[in-house]
């Protein structure tokens, strides 16, 4: 289990990489247009780490604060108490845990303070104080526009929150204040947002709606006097500082309504003081500039923040252009490539990197020739991968075996013959990724899935060639051949089977190799009615090749009881597409797996030949592509190995007999078989 | 000796002890990747939510325009 789902996990974290990246692009985005901050759990600590520019005493607080709880609320707060500016806000922000607890009073001291005692019992003492000063701070704050201020405050109690207590129930209970809230709950409210990520739910809900109504109200992205960027929370904007409103006009008559037709409003002036604009400039750290230029950058609309005497016209002709803007640019075209040829790219890099270090786990018995192999192969992998990354960045990701191993079935190796097995699957995977869209996300799965049909394919080329006879394989491939007259493609049969089939072929092999995530994956998408099937097409088959599966089925045996149970689904479902070889029938029977499947499923799903791909949400299901696939690879190579199916039909043709004498082949840590119990 | 089981059964116990240590190990690493996850998680929502909010502002906002365009 360790073995398998532990990989399929890190896998499925390189895959949605570039989901995050694109999150943390949008994130940062959404932060510079609004001037506010978005609590994560990355702001958090980075906003602790990162927070130094208030001062000395800060830094170090914010950097210790998880650790120094009990004497940071002094040290945190100072900054908070003499700074009344915005500029200090982040100072606040960065509240150690302290402060960030003290926050957490303050803005439970509307909702209660019993929970906050409560909660934190052990900061009582040392966070009354900053509590007590705190609040006061907030309640001269929340008249005027220093709400930042407050706002920050409670940012920094909201992550301590989440840090000291249990940020979960601090976190329920400042929504609930928040939406009846007043203006300080608001402003409360968004401090708590800037928390971590654990209360960064309610948190995210409050800026949000502080977003949308703040856009929706005023329009008005910039903060008055908060550094936007280092504060934590939303920052409530000032009526007076509405970059939309016309100049000279009353803020309160703003209507809400920007003409974003109209140029000038496209670059509100902000009503903001150079020296508060100097000051967030000052205080943000590395990042914030960035954010700031992008901000400017992006949108014209976006208050211009980097000279207020600039007016809209050089704005506009600019897009507030200055240096740190130019960064921006220079950022934007990375951050704006396609997540998928990042990911792509990402997953390729990370493949050879799984293949150089044995994709399959190594840990079977049979994996470590297949280890070796494997990084060989990983090169070419990645190349074979490559040709799907177009496709979708998830087969890139998933098989690191590489076609080139394949195309020397007979080779010491089993892995090269895993590999091809494994290529010929990212092949049909890739190809099924037409299908389906390859979005960065559902590549995650796709490619997980792409990996089981790869893994299940290795698998497959060992167990053939751990089949001795060749003889077996006519007998077999007679067997399957009136099999399959009833059902046209195999393939169809196995997405009858809920595409389990050619998974569970996977699974079959993999026992030597742990899988992780293929067992997972493949369970999710294997029905039992697939084993029966695949069973009773196996046990047929089993029967020839006894004697040599016999042999080659000890070893996989040894693997693992659920891949041997597995490996029986698969059978049935081989048998039926091709016949599965020796080796995996046996493996099968040696599993003993289920040896009541009923029969009446396999007819059912050889007339249910799916041709067409079913669509699922993340594209084609992984089993259905890899069919599809399979079937193309069988019509285009003749390769020693194929997909799951071309890999049963090429033991049924006599390849197998090559692959016998490969031994069994390492499992790929593609999560194929959900049914592995890993 | 008590038990004359007592070797073999203390060996298999050490065997699974080790096992389950292991097993532990490899749990709590999957939880620490997990972890890493589902932050990530959070940010895709949160920048999902960023956008939905954004458009259904600008929605609104060229609703009102065009309501109070003469």
């Amino acid at each position: 289990m360790a073995n398998r789902i532990l990989p399929a996990v890190k896998r499925y974290a390189v895959g949605t990489e570039p989901v995050r990246e694109a999150a943390k692009f949008w994130t940062t985005f959404f932060e510079q247009a609004a001037q506010i901050r978005v609590p994560t759990y990355e702001d958090y600590s980075l906003h602790q780490e990162a927070h130094t520019e208030t001062g000395s005493s800060v830094a170090p607080d914010s950097s210790q604060a998880e650790s120094d709880r009990a004497t940071k609320p002094t040290r945190s707060f100072n900054p908070d108490g003499t700074s009344s500016e915005v500029s200090f806000m982040p100072g606040q922000a960065i509240s150690s845990t302290p402060a960030a607890t003290m926050r957490q009073r303050s803005q439970r001291g509307h909702d209660s303070f019993s929970r906050m005692s409560d909660e934190t019992p052990s900061w009582s003492a040392s966070l009354e104080s900053p509590l007590i000063r705190l609040d006061r701070e907030i309640q001269s704050l929340g008249q005027d526009d220093a709400v930042s201020v407050a706002s920050s405050s409670l940012a920094q109690l909201s992550l301590r929150d989440d840090q000291s207590m249990d940020s979960e129930a601090d976190i329920t209970q400042r929504p609930v204040q928040q939406q009846g809230d007043d203006t300080f709950l608001q402003q409360q409210s968004e401090k708590s947002k800037g928390k971590g990520r654990e209360s960064s739910q309610p948190l995210l809900h409050n800026v949000l709606l502080r977003n949308a109504s703040s856009v929706d109200t005023s329009s008005t992205p910039g903060h008055s006097s908060i550094s936007p960027l280092k504060l934590k929370g939303k920052t409530p904007i000032l009526k007076k500082l509405n970059p939309y409103l016309p100049p000279d006009a009353n803020p309160s008559d703003w209507q809400g309504i920007v003409d974003l037709k109209d140029p000038s409003m496209r670059s509100p002036v902000r009503a903001e003081p150079s020296p508060a604009k100097n000051q967030r400039f000052t205080f943000h750290p590395p990042s914030t500039t960035n954010t700031v230029t992008k901000a400017n950058f992006k949108r014209p609309a976006t208050p211009r923040r980097t000279k207020p005497a600039d007016d809209d016209d050089s704005f506009e002709d600019g897009f507030g252009m200055s240096p740190p803007i130019t960064m921006d640019f220079a950022r934007l075209p990375k951050l704006g490539q396609t997540p998928r040829k990042e990911a792509a790219a990402r997953i390729m890099n990370k493949l050879l990197d799984v293949e150089r270090r044995g994709v399959f786990g190594g840990t079977g018995s049979a994996t470590g020739t297949n280890t070796r192999a494997g990084t060989g192969k990983g090169t070419t992998e990645i190349r074979a991968s490559g040709q799907t990354t177009t496709e979708s960045s998830m087969s890139s990701m998933v098989t690191p075996p590489s076609l080139s191993r394949y195309v020397q079935p007979a080779e010491t190796s089993h892995s090269s013959v895993v590999d091809a097995s494994l290529e010929s699957l990212m092949r049909r995977v890739g190809s099924g990724f037409d299908y389906g869209q390859a979005r960065p996300q559902a590549s995650v799965i796709p490619s997980s899935t792409s990996s089981y049909p790869s893994a299940t394919t290795i698998r497959n080329p060992e167990i053939s060639q751990a089949s001795s006879s060749s003889a077996s394989h006519p007998t077999l491939s007679a067997h399957s051949q009136p099999e399959d007259l009833p059902r046209t493609p195999e393939y169809p049969h196995f997405n009858m089977m809920h595409l389990k089939d050619d998974e569970l072929q996977p699974p079959n092999q993999m026992d030597d190799d742990d899988f992780s995530s293929d067992s997972l994956d493949a369970e999710e998408l294997n029905d039992t009615a697939n084993p029966s099937a695949a069973f009773i097409l196996a046990s047929q088959r089993a029967s020839y090749d006894d004697d040599s599966s016999f042999e080659s089925n000890d070893s996989l045996d040894a693997d693992d009881a659920d891949l041997a149970g597995l490996g029986l689904g698969e059978a049935p479902v081989h048998p039926f597409a091709r016949g599965l070889s020796a080796e995996e029938i046996e493996s099968m029977e040696n599993a003993g797996f289920e040896d009541s499947f009923d029969d009446d499923d396999d007819p059912i799903y050889a007339q249910q030949a799916e041709e067409t791909e079913e669509e699922t949400l993340f594209g084609v299901p992984p089993a259905q592509r890899l069919e599809i696939q399979a079937r193309q690879e069988a019509q285009r190579q003749q390769q020693q190995l194929r997909m799951l199916g071309e890999h049963l039909l090429e033991d049924t043709m006599g390849i197998g007999a090559q692959m016998a004498g490969a031994g069994r082949i390492e499992e790929t840590p593609t999560p194929w078989m959900g049914g592995r119990g890993a | 000796m008590e038990n004359p089981h007592a070797e073999r059964q203390n060996v298999l116990l050490q065997r699974i002890i080790k096992n389950v240590d292991k097993c532990t190990e490899n749990i709590l690493e999957l939880n620490h990747c997990l972890d890493e996850i589902v932050r990530a998680n959070d940010r895709v929502v949160t920048a999902a939510d960023l956008v939905t909010k954004y458009r259904k502002n600008v929605q609104y906002n060229l609703e009102a325009m065009r309501s109070s365009e003469p």
